[in-house]
């Protein structure tokens, strides 16, 4: 690790990723752009877990996957322990990529179904070059303890492991080249929740162990309470509120974020109060471009000219680092 | 709630459901038995694999080989629906009972406009409407989910609604034919959570307004405490523990209710370790001889009487009324509950 422990592992700075948007004519080509990420800033510490949240189109894969440079970001500034990877050439940028890692959701796509779990777990090590066979085996043994799986069981296909178990390899894949940077993609929401509270716990092992940095993408957000140090709220690919998790969610200040929180059903309270949202995120023809990404939603600000006319910029609010993009921050409170 | 001593509109006793494999006969369902009253809304949680959609497909006859219901009765309206022909149970199908799934893009016809299959559905059962009486039927039924500008969007194509919308679609078709149940399998598991929350509360809305009971198949806790009213948590093939939800949840009396309630992070909890459930479900096909839960139980883990015997279902008292818990320690870890909060 790198002694500048003050600089923080990662910065992530107006990060932008845009598609050009579908046509019904093939021969015109659409100047539309779809936003998938809008201008998304933050920074993870390192050993800290940092939350990208939000419901399905928010951006917070295309973010992941951006930052990663598994897409090519269209603008923004990503830095990674002071080097920044916008600008890596492809054998520098490969070379990088063996302190990134990332765990996705569906692991069964992943693993190559017609190879062992040792080899899968070997994989990462012969195509970053490192050790000969006997140092590999060494350390694919190793990591396969680590993250629970039997040594028997190291020449079984990944067919013969229940679906808990391939997400263990796919951590084991991940972790088995010594990142410093891990990207969770959804790593438990196919899972049983008896079987995410097992895989939570392994990660959280393994990264007292290990001294990793997560940036977590969950929709799940009393899994994001639980598990993230601090975290992003997204829709529509902006950051609609950040902060640490404990002042987030119990001083939540956007709309959006308190009506997230409204709508979880959860054991032992029955939410007759709950602020139920009308529509849903549609990512075009939204009119994005000018004010509010969710004023068409939003409880508050839908017919308020501000929040039409002017995008609201993340501001201070609260304690900590608590930012909020939102004209009319706290107004929208959830019943007790 | 309605008056305890009217007969169940769905009474399931004994129901055992068999697949045919290779190596014998695996159960997926297990001496289940369950009653459901008019209006009622009953859960089934429990984990993949523990029975819970075979259960419902067995108790609409649609368990296909190699499956069979190997035991017991269905009963509907007092009717048995266990050995009635095909013909007899399309007559049921979509009419008395009808089912939402997880997946509307799945349950939908993708070459058939939404109208016509709503209008099909209507027509199936009620041969003497018109087609143009069934079609304004259709737009009341759209309305009623709250679909917006139904009219327009019955010409729509499944593909032309959005997953939450599509849902509502099921949700119209399902009350097409005044249902006395409807079952609902996961049918907001596929939903973002503020789309989850507005079908959840559409459904609330439409039961109560047709007076339609529900039996909910889910693995979420949180949209059981939100929505029934009773609660069975099923594993390995059994209903564990049954009982009214309130109660359940708070003071559950049954280990594996107890540890899947405790594998819910709990934000208060941060940075601990989750009270994970250790190892996995049994293989139904090798299934222990003493109670399925004992290999991964805190409470009787290596007790002789929890490997050697299957425990029977023991009554306890609840706040809520009586509940039902298939664990040789029901009544002492229910007593051990009743002192916790007492004192």
């Amino acid at each position: 690790m790198s002694p500048e422990t003050a600089t923080p592992l990662l910065i992530v700075d107006r990060l932008e990723k845009s598609f050009a948007a579908r046509n019904s004519n093939p021969f015109k080509p659409s100047r539309e752009k779809l936003r998938a990420v809008d201008g998304i800033s933050f920074t993870v510490e390192r050993g800290e877990t940092f939350g990208l949240v939000g419901e399905s189109g928010c951006g917070k894969s295309t973010a992941a996957r951006a930052i990663l440079r598994l897409v090519e970001p269209t603008g923004g500034r990503v830095s990674f322990d002071g080097i920044d990877i916008a600008g890596l050439a492809p054998e520098p940028m490969r070379k990088l990529r063996r302190r990134m890692q990332m765990v996705f959701q569906d692991s069964t796509g992943t693993l190559d179904p017609r190879m062992s779990v040792r080899d899968l777990v070997e994989e990462p090590l012969i195509v970053h070059g490192l050790g000969d066979a006997a140092a590999r085996r060494a350390k694919v043994d190793a990591m396969l303890e680590l993250v629970g799986i039997r040594p028997e069981f190291a020449t079984r296909k990944p067919h013969q492991f229940s679906g808990g178990q391939r997400q263990r390899i796919g951590i084991a894949r991940a972790l088995v080249l010594e990142p410093e940077l891990v990207v969770l993609d959804e790593p438990i929401s196919a899972l049983d929740v008896s079987v995410q509270a097992q895989i939570l716990n392994l990660l959280k092992d393994l990264q007292e162990r290990l001294g990793l940095s997560y940036v977590f993408i969950v929709h799940d957000l009393t899994v994001a309470e639980f598990f993230c140090d601090r975290l992003a709220v997204l829709y529509l690919g902006q950051v609609m509120e950040s902060g640490a998790a404990s002042e987030l969610f119990s001083n939540p200040q956007h709309p959006y974020t308190v009506s997230l929180l409204s709508a979880v059903p959860r054991v032992g309270t029955k939410g007759s109060n709950r602020i139920i949202l009308e529509g849903e995120v549609s990512p075009l023809g939204s009119g994005a471009s000018t004010g509010c990404a969710f004023r068409a939603r939003c409880p508050v600000g839908r017919d308020r000219p501000i929040c039409a006319s002017d995008r609201p910029v993340l501001a201070p609010r609260g304690t900590g680092d608590h930012t909020v993009a939102c004209h009319f921050p706290g107004e929208l409170r959830a019943a007790p | 709630m309605s008056a305890t001593n009217q007969p169940p509109l769905l009474d399931v006793r004994g129901l055992t459901t068999e697949f045919v494999t290779r190596t014998g006969a695996v159960a997926a369902v297990r001496n289940v038995s369950l009653s459901v009253r008019r209006g009622e809304k009953v859960a089934i949680v429990g984990e993949s694999g523990c029975g819970k959609s075979t259960l419902a497909l067995s108790i609409l006859g649609l368990v296909d080989r190699p499956g069979r219901i190997a035991a017991g009765e269905v009963r509907l309206h007092g009717r048995n629906l266990v050995g009635l022909s095909e013909r007899e149970m399309k007559k049921i199908r979509g009419n008395v009972v009808s089912l939402i799934f997880q997946d509307p893009m799945g349950a939908l016809d993708p070459i058939q406009t939404v109208g016509a299959q709503l209008i099909d559905t209507l027509r199936r059962h009620q041969p003497s409407l018109s087609h143009k009486a069934a079609r304004a039927r259709a737009v009341e039924l759209l309305r009623e989910v709250e679909v917006p500008a139904a009219e327009r969007r019955l010409d729509d194509y499944p593909h032309h609604y959005s997953g939450g919308m599509r849902q509502r679609v099921m949700i119209a078709i399902a009350l097409a034919n005044s249902p006395a149940l409807i079952i609902a399998d996961e049918p907001t598991t596929a939903l973002d959570v503020t789309t989850q929350a507005q079908v959840l509360a559409l459904l609330e809305r439409v039961v109560a307004n047709h007076g339609v009971a529900v039996l909910l198949i889910t693995h979420n806790l949180g949209v059981v405490a939100e929505f029934c009213d009773g609660v069975q948590v099923m594993y390995a093939g059994r209903i564990v523990e049954r009982g009214p939800t309130e109660a359940v949840l708070a003071k559950p009396t049954h280990p594996y209710t107890q540890a899947l309630l405790e594998s819910i992070p709990d934000p208060s909890r941060r940075g601990d370790r989750l009270r994970a459930i250790p190892g996995m479900p049994p293989d139904l096909s090798a299934m222990p001889t003493g109670c399925a839960f004992e290999p991964r139980c805190f409470h009787g883990h290596g007790r002789e009487i929890c490997r050697t015997r299957q425990p029977i279902p023991i009554a306890i008292e609840t706040a809520g009324g009586p509940s039902l818990v298939e664990c040789h320690f029901a009544a002492e870890r229910a007593a051990r509950a009743g002192e916790i909060t007492a004192s």
